[in-house]
């Protein structure tokens, strides 16, 4: 159901993977999880799925290294993604969906076609008819990226494997 | 004197804070289950029996990071209601598909695909089929299931 919140590493440290901010924890939901992986997936991933059926990618930041958050847009971007299906889901700082009611706080493989795709993070739906995830009463947030039944790859050579989505600030409330 | 029992104080509070550290830690994985399993109980979920969620949104969120592009079904289980295990059907679907299990320490112990037919999977405590020796096999499964071990009796 679920998945984790951002550890530490590089691009990868034991079972942490870190791939240009999108950082996983591939013993998430197994037996090998150790106390400290299992007590923080308990609070911020109950019913993770173990990585032969699921991974999960969690980024806190933009290309630039701020935080994402409600007041900035930005456009989220990626190519096709070596797992049977995907979906790129917004949660505010608790891990929750955010309190709003624009149904539109994910985007998944079923929604994008062709080997390119972008959608627009804003709190308010773009009225240049982009795909859209609302960002509304979100605050801070992150975005998480989940591949099921993700290419055997993925698990041994995510650095070779994986090109995760970009996300590049547009502007912010109060810019100039 | 007064060194050695500072000492001696400043050793019994750091080994009272590890230990109370420790204890957290293990037991907070148990702690959250209880707390899903009482949530669910109390939104209807039956046990051993499905209930299929409504769809995640903001309004029906039950748990953290819930997937609002996915359906799901629940059904709790307790296997010390139920000696003998559970055998579970998963009906045909043509898109992905999955059964998954967890115990009561979070741990996805095992998850069944969906094969676009018809899916029996026999669940119980322990490994293999001991728990239905009758019904094995000859290669230590149940008969025409696919076996799910659990290592906790209770989970989701």
């Amino acid at each position: 159901m679920a998945g984790l919140l951002p550890g530490i590493a590089q691009t990868r440290l034991g079972a942490t993977v870190d791939m240009e901010g999108w950082r996983s924890d591939y013993d998430v939901g197994s037996r090998a999880a150790d106390p400290y992986t299992r007590a923080r997936i308990a609070r911020h991933g109950l019913l993770a799925l173990a990585r032969t059926e699921a991974v999960y990618f969690t980024r806190t930041k933009d290309d630039d290294g701020a935080p994402l958050r409600e007041t900035c847009s930005y456009r989220v971007s990626g190519g096709t993604m070596p797992a049977e299906w995907w979906s790129l889901t917004l949660y505010d700082a608790r891990s929750r969906l955010p309190a709003n009611s624009d149904a539109a706080l994910s985007i998944d493989a079923s929604r994008v076609s062709g080997a390119r795709w972008e959608a627009q993070i804003a709190p308010r739906r773009p009225a240049n008819g982009n795909t859209w995830i609302s960002s509304r009463n979100a605050d801070r947030f992150d975005l998480m990226l989940r591949l099921y039944v993700p290419d055997a790859a993925v698990l041994e050579t995510p650095d070779a494997t994986l090109l995760p989505p970009a996300i590049s600030r547009l502007d912010c409330e109060g810019d100039g | 004197m007064m060194q050695r029992r500072g000492f001696a104080l400043f050793a019994t509070f750091a080994l009272t804070v590890i230990a109370a550290h420790f204890a957290t830690l293990y037991t907070t994985p148990g702690f959250i289950m209880n707390r899903v399993e009482a949530r669910l109980t109390a939104l209807g979920t039956p046990q051993h029996a499905f209930r299929l969620a409504p769809r995640m949104t903001p309004q029906t969120q039950t748990v953290v990071r819930p997937s609002p592009d996915l359906a799901y079904s629940i059904c709790l289980y307790d296997l010390t209601a139920a000696p003998e295990g559970l055998l579970v059907t998963m009906a045909a679907f043509d898109d992905y598909a999955s059964l998954s299990f967890f115990d009561a320490r979070t741990d996805n112990f095992a998850t069944v695909r969906g094969t676009g037919r018809d899916l029996t999977v026999a669940a119980a405590a322990g490994v293999g089929c001991e728990w239905r020796r009758r019904d094995c096999g000859p290669d230590g499964k149940r008969a025409g299931a696919n076996p799910a071990a659990g290592p906790h009796p209770r989970g989701v």
